[in-house]
């Protein structure tokens, strides 16, 4: 069974798809099989960061939803996205649909949202994915809880910008009560300054909770505009660092987890 | 006259481009209201001074009948300070941002022809010239009606592979539900960008007039939505360029 991993911010514009789209960048740079999976219905956007548009996108997961292909069949391998590639690490995306119709029909006529997590199952199984990452709509919405909930872990993204601090703690207080044990704060767009350390340390104990990184703030990265995965055109860069040190965290904890879970094995 | 900023991805400014473009109609003498429709990640109320303790009534409690509209409508005329002249009026509807609140809309849903009646009542008790609403990103329910109320969209994109291709989507969506008058704003623009040549593209692409092109600003950032900036840096060019989608605001009244 692959873990599962949702990223989600309250407020739009953390740069939640860029990381996530990193993220899986680089664990897949680390020889894993991992998915990520756009259900931002009402406003996918991630597929942009790997070349794709209405007129090459081959079939969405709006199609699956409606039951016109299995979900295997959306899964586009963008693997050769990736500069340098790792044996046996493989990428899949999964987008959702941009035609206006589409989005217009789930909002008509809304989807089983339990067809959601049967895909996410299904997919697992046939590609043998290591890990799903979900890049979610922001805001508290059905999709989004229904997915922090049956995830491994969650990494939430937010802004040093009092909005973000406000919805984070309704988010935290939400993901709380729904059981979710494992969550991990990324910090992003943080203007650098010496006082690093202090705002890292001020939000782990507002929150009660681990911050996995500090990215910066990046005029590379609004010049690039979301046309590619920053950290293959800019590698050695302090954010594509903080993404690889979120990969590592990442990984270490799926390795704690099996260690766990074989321990209650043999118990 | 009901104006609606929306944008199809979020993180494009728009609570803030909401907030600056109001105190800016409002101390051109005009009377304004703010409703943040963005009940499910609330955030307008930040630039105005409040937060989840002192906000009060809100947008929700009129959803769910504990109070009439106007006593959700706060009184936040003297955030503008000594430029609000007289007779001037700006009142913002809050969204709750408690985690009950906001969970209570998504288990129970509400009436959204509620909203409209509530625009209603707020522009004839305060006798409003202008209804600013601040929506969620993407495209909903909430925002389809907000779409179909408005005189005028101000639509939002940043110069971004994302944004580009999203804004074609509610573009699409806007002409069929025969918005009167749509208004695109690009913001997050570096200072080295060829504004003349990004403005000609977009409007080309979008065929549809932009209203103003608002540089990217550390300034902005550093502010992290406390308080209105074009208040506090007015001669910024992000406050220059909320000055002009203003006047084009006000010109089409």
């Amino acid at each position: 069974m692959s873990t599962i991993v949702s990223v989600h911010a309250f407020r739009g514009g953390t740069g939640k798809s860029n990381l996530t789209a990193n993220l899986a960048g680089s664990m897949v740079q680390q020889g894993r099989r991992v998915a990520l999976v756009d259900i931002d219905i009402q406003s996918p956007g991630i597929h942009a960061l790997f070349g794709l548009d209405q007129g090459n996108r081959g079939h969405t997961l709006n199609d699956y939803l409606y039951g016109h292909c299995p979900i295997e069949d959306v899964a586009h391998d963008v693997t050769g996205r990736l500069r340098q590639q790792a044996a046996g690490g493989t990428l899949y995306l999964l987008p959702s649909s941009i035609a206006a119709r589409d989005i217009a029909k789930v909002l008509r006529e809304g989807y089983e949202v339990h067809l959601l997590l049967d895909g996410f199952y299904a997919l697992s199984e046939a590609l043998t994915l290591d890990y799903l990452l979900l890049d979610t709509h922001p805001g508290l919405n059905e999709e989004t809880l229904l997915t922090i909930g049956i995830s491994d872990l969650l990494l939430l993204v937010l802004r040093p910008d009092k909005q973000d601090f406000q919805g984070t703690a309704v988010t935290l207080e939400v993901v709380r009560k729904l059981g979710m044990k494992e969550v991990l704060l990324v910090v992003n767009k943080v203007v650098p300054s010496p006082d690093g350390a202090y705002l890292k340390q001020h939000v782990q104990e507002t929150y009660n909770t681990p911050v996995a990184a500090l990215l910066p703030l990046s005029e590379e990265m609004v010049r690039m505009g979301s046309e590619d995965l920053f950290t293959q055109i800019y590698p050695d860069h302090p954010y594509s660092q903080g993404v690889r040190d979120v990969a590592d965290l990442m990984l270490g904890l799926d390795k704690g987890r099996d260690v766990g879970k074989s321990a209650a094995v043999t118990t | 006259m009901i104006v609606s900023v929306h944008s199809y991805r979020g993180g494009t400014g728009k609570s803030n481009l909401t907030a600056n473009l109001a105190s800016c109609v409002v101390q051109q003498g005009k009377r304004a209201a703010v409703v943040d429709t963005d009940i499910q990640s609330p955030g307008l109320h930040v630039h105005f001074g409040m937060d989840g303790q002192t906000t009060g009534l809100t947008l929700n409690d009129y959803l769910y009948g504990r109070c009439r509209i106007e006593q959700a409508a706060h009184d936040v005329t003297a955030t503008l300070g000594p430029a609000a002249a007289k007779g001037d009026a700006l009142y913002l509807i809050p969204s709750s941002i408690k985690a009950g609140e906001i969970t209570r809309v998504l288990r129970d849903g509400y009436e959204v022809s509620l909203l409209t009646d509530g625009f209603r009542a707020l522009i004839k008790t305060f006798q409003l010239d202008y209804l600013f609403i601040d929506s969620h990103p993407g495209l909903n329910e909430e925002t389809l009606l907000s779409l179909i109320l408005s005189d005028i969209l101000v639509l939002i994109l940043r110069p971004d592979q994302q944004d580009f291709q999203g804004t074609a989507v509610t573009v699409e969506v806007a002409r069929k539900l025969k918005v009167k008058r749509l208004l695109l704003v690009v913001n997050n623009v570096l200072p080295k960008l060829d504004q003349a040549s990004l403005r000609q593209q977009v409007q080309t692409v979008y065929e549809a007039p932009v209203a103003g092109i608002l540089p990217v600003s550390e300034e902005m950032i550093a502010l992290g939505s406390a308080g209105i900036f074009s208040l506090a840096h007015p001669d910024h060019p992000y406050s220059q360029g909320v000055r002009e989608i203003a006047a084009q605001v006000l010109s089409a009244a």
